[in-house]
């Protein structure tokens, strides 16, 4: 059943088909074949289910926000003292658009609206500075979906709950990860710039910054506001994106005076279509797990590939191989959900920490994301950027071997994750 | 007849555009009357989260229509941007029309879906209102979307060019409008 | 092991994961039912997240045959079985949870209008069980409404709960449960309220200070067949499946007084600084007679009905307190 289905979502793929298509072809066609007495309004059920999840609102909230700092002067104003500080340094823009995609994806928990307010922002600053789209996109992408490993991580979240073990420990071994990888894009942002000759620019005066330090104040009371606003306890991560559309709007509206309120409606539009371009694709994603999981198929693979007496190693290997593959097709959240229990058996029996597995498998959801051809966030980055998808996803190579080899490193060294744990619960 | 078909249209235009972006205004606006609720009165507006979800499904199908219309479905057009003109067209041909059969029978499980909805008089939890009535959004937004790739099929057998959709020819951005931003 | 080759398969389709109380029930109703068929019929059991993740997502699978079984909590399935919201109304049970299984067990309530109800929603109710005390956790004591003034607790989303924490005085919040955790890390929320496995398995624990047994009410489950596989079965069959869910509820009792223990055992050890308080007689006073204005909410939602199956649970208990 498997290999049809993928056969066929290929297949309409490369046709050119939109993206509904495969994904939603696939399952009718497989439970019109093989499951012909179930009614398939379970897959309408399902895709509406899929777009219900409230931390989702983060997405056309962030659009929103973004679209009003970039169509007025709030995101202008803050990159241009981001460039003063460190745009003479080589690889300095990209290196700061890796970093502030980790950040504001750790904060606002969602890969998919990193993507767009921070992507959304930084990217005509590094085309202008001579970076090719391919790169750019692919940096943001990747970069926002270490989000899922830095706390509060609503993946971990879930692993801890199936898997029964400590959220906290989770949320504290995710950071070493984290910031490992973190420091491996920025040392690629560093050489790519210098092997493609993308040249810095020069330094700016200590008056020049001073004065676009000025002009960016009021700017800095985003992340004032959406970090401090979420560590004291004021509102959900969700809910500072809309703080967040907030205060854009105060600013350009009535402080700017650069957005007119039909222009505001405007920018809604746009980003209530993105939103809608992406959740169906969620939806229909989710109709598409559905079915993975209900005709188990997963249970009947995996078994036979881990074999009777398996190591540590191979078990972590398969663990990651499972969960980079899943999650290259399917939510993240869902593969969480359905391939844990079925590895819980051996870790137990093995007795490997299971806060390792869960940083492993957060890791892999987090690669899976972000890798074509489904992963959700490429979907956002196309919508929102509306470039080819080949163009898209041209350059993800290099940055997906780099979560590979950290994912290689971390299961050879399991001190990455859990130094921090183990000095935690000393 | 065309006249009143295109009049139609123009109409669905202008109600798609206003139900997606005055729906994405009142997210806002509801989340952050929540926040202001719980933090300064110490209530919170309990309905929120609800509608909030009524808002997602409404934006989602309704703008599928809208993206439809304006060709921006995401899809990889790689193999199709290497061909020539002529085989882009047929494939095109084959995309629109397989999109309208596919997209018909979605609309078609959603409908019976609804049906069943209804049947079952299932209601939201909180506001206790029929979920049917707000999930209807979902069929008659496919439905939508699916007549827009009915056009287009259409549109590419009479005229000649590639068309996306009735409207639309391309689908990507120009990257120097995009640098352009910065200054 | 069965012997004769299964001829169908049933399903039936959980709210909890595996390890859980509906867990172990449908574990054991599938060993049952696998033994008294001969293996005619074989069992599958899906655990949260297979077939659905919404409220109400598992009875719809039943209702439209997706699955044959699913577990349908009261609190889960109000938006399919309004009446099923009796079982949100606070200060009804009796602390003795015995009495509580086995008024669930027997009472007419349950099996007439109760049913009714389920059946309206093309849902054949089998079962309903306790699964423990509902409760509160939070960072300071709480005894009386006083000390729930403005206290943002999350809450399931059911009119007739938030009406009732709103009349103690504390601000119900609605939040998705796996947003809860980092909503009481990070204070967006003061507490939360859940049976003991699910504040052990959501690792609540770890970011509160108290647990308080208010004796609201406890978490009750359930468990349906869809309407038109069950009406597909024989009499003999459908005799079985009833015998079967009968038999379970005493296995079903011990195995979530263990379970609760074990889970309890577990926080105490993860976390012997926790404060664990029972409210005493004259606190639970207090709030109880802050709890009925809410009951009014229930009949104005269901009608009559409501009022019906309230009495008869109320006189049910009542004989067996005697
Ligand atoms: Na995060
Ligand atoms: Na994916």
């Amino acid at each position: 059943m498997l290999p049809i289905m993928v056969g066929i979502m290929f297949l309409l793929l490369f046709l050119g088909f939109p993206m509904i298509i495969p994904l939603i072809a696939a399952p009718l066609i497989m439970m019109e074949i093989y499951l012909p007495d179930l009614s398939q309004t379970i897959l309408a059920q399902q895709m509406i289910r899929g777009i219900l999840p409230p931390s989702l609102l983060a997405v056309p909230m962030f659009i929103l926000a973004a679209d009003i700092m970039t169509y007025g002067e709030t995101a202008s104003r803050l990159v241009d003292f981001v460039r003063d500080i460190i745009g003479h340094v080589r690889g300095g823009m990209a290196i700061t658009t890796s970093i502030t995609c980790t950040l504001f994806g750790a904060v606002s928990g969602s890969t998919q609206a990193t993507v767009v307010a921070i992507g959304g922002t930084m990217r005509p600053y590094l085309l202008d500075d001579g970076y090719d789209d391919s790169f750019t996109t692919a940096l943001i992408i990747n970069s926002s979906d270490i989000a899922l490993l830095i706390p509060p991580s609503i993946g971990m979240i879930v692993y801890g709950v199936v898997s029964g073990t400590s959220i906290g420990e989770l949320f504290i071994a995710g950071i070493g990860p984290g910031v490992m990888i973190m420091i491996l894009f920025t040392i690629y942002c560093y050489f790519y710039a210098r092997y493609h000759g993308i040249k810095p620019r020069e330094k700016s005066d200590w008056s020049q910054r001073l004065s676009s330090l000025k002009k960016a104040l009021l700017a800095f009371g985003f992340p004032v506001i959406i970090i401090g606003g979420i560590y004291s306890g004021i509102f959900s991560p969700t809910e500072a994106s809309a703080v967040s559309v907030l205060y854009a709007f105060i600013l350009e509206f009535f402080v700017y005076r650069n957005v007119s309120l039909p222009e505001f409606r405007d920018i809604a539009l746009s980003a209530g279509m993105i939103t809608a371009v992406v959740f169906i694709l969620v939806g229909v994603g989710n109709s598409f797990s559905w079915l993975i999981s209900f005709a188990e198929i997963p249970q009947q693979i995996l078994p036979p590939i881990i074999g009777q007496d398996p190591s540590q190693t191979w078990v972590l290997f398969i663990i990651a191989v499972a969960f980079f593959l899943g999650c290259m097709f399917v939510d993240p959240i869902v593969v969480i959900m359905v391939l844990t229990p079925i590895f819980q058996p051996y870790v137990d029996m093995l007795g490997i920490d299971p806060v390792l597995v869960g940083t492993v498998v957060t890791l892999q959801a987090a690669i899976g994301s972000a890798t074509p051809p489904f992963g959700c966030d490429i979907f956002t980055a196309i919508a929102v950027f509306r470039r080819p998808y080949l163009e898209v996803i041209r350059k993800t190579p290099v940055f997906i071997a780099i979560l590979l080899f950290a994912s290689a490193m971390l299961i050879m060294f399991p001190q990455i994750a859990l130094f921090l744990r183990d000095l935690a619960m000393l | 007849m065309i006249a009143l078909i295109r009049k139609i249209n123009e109409a669905m235009k202008v109600i798609e555009k206003a139900v997606v972006s005055y729906g994405t205004i009142t997210l806002a606006v509801l989340i952050i009357a929540n926040v202001i609720g719980r933090n300064v009165f110490r209530y919170s507006l309990f309905f929120v989260n609800e509608i909030n979800q009524f808002l997602i499904i409404i934006i989602t199908f309704v703008g599928s229509s809208y993206a439809a219309r304006e060709g921006r479905h995401i899809r990889m057009s790689a193999v199709a941007d290497l061909l020539p003109k002529k085989h882009e067209k047929k494939l095109t041909y084959i995309m629109t029309a397989g999109t309208f059969i596919f997209m018909a029978w979605l609309t078609y499980i959603s409908a019976l879906y609804i049906y069943d909805l209804y049947l079952s008089g299932r209601t939201s939890n909180l506001l206790t209102i029929p979920l049917w009535r707000v999930w209807i959004v979902v069929p008659v937004g496919l439905v939508l979307t699916t007549i827009h790739y009915l056009m287009a099929f259409i549109k590419n057998i009479v005229e000649p060019d590639v068309w996306i959709s009735f409207d639309q020819k391309s689908e990507y951005d120009d990257l120097e409008e995009v640098k352009n931003d910065v200054e | 092991a069965p012997e004769a080759q299964a001829q169908e398969t049933w399903s039936i389709a959980l709210e909890e994961i595996e390890g859980s109380v509906q867990d172990a029930w449908a574990q054991e109703f599938k060993r049952r039912v696998e033994e008294e068929t001969d293996g005619e019929v074989e069992v599958t059991v899906y655990p949260y997240g297979t077939i659905g993740t919404g409220m109400g997502d598992l009875a719809e699978a039943a209702q439209t045959g997706i699955v044959e079984f699913s577990m349908t909590s009261p609190s889960v399935v109000s938006g399919i079985v309004p009446e099923a919201r009796l079982f949100s109304l606070h200060y009804l049970w009796p602390d003795d949870q015995e009495i509580v299984a086995d008024v669930l067990a027997t009472s007419e309530a349950v099996h007439g209008p109760m049913a009714d109800a389920f059946n309206e929603s093309n849902l054949e109710l089998l079962s309903l069980f306790p699964e423990g005390w509902q409760v509160w956790t939070a960072n300071e004591e709480i005894r009386t409404p006083e000390d729930m003034d403005g206290f943002q607790i999350r809450v399931m989303p059911d009119p007739v709960l938030s009406e009732q924490y709103r009349n103690y005085g504390a601000d119900p919040v609605q939040m998705d449960y796996d947003e809860v955790y980092s909503g009481l890390q990070l204070g967006m929320i003061d507490g939360q309220v859940n049976p003991v496995f699910a504040i052990e398995e959501m690792n609540f624990y770890e970011q509160q200070d108290y647990m308080i047994w208010g004796y609201t009410v406890p978490y009750i489950g359930g468990v349906s067949a869809g309407q038109s596989f069950w009406e597909g079965l024989s009499e003999e069959r459908r005799e079985m499946v009833r015998d079967i869910a009968e038999d379970l509820n005493e296995y079903i009792y011990e195995v979530q007084s263990d379970y609760n223990e074990e889970r309890m055992d577990i926080i105490l050890e993860n976390e012997p600084d926790i404060n664990i308080i029972e409210l005493e007689e004259d606190e639970i006073a207090q709030f109880r007679e802050l709890a009925q204005d809410a009951y009014e909410v229930y009949f104005d939602d269901v009608g009559e009905v409501g009022e019906e199956m309230l009495e008869i649970l109320q006189q049910d208990i009542e004989d067996r307190l005697e």
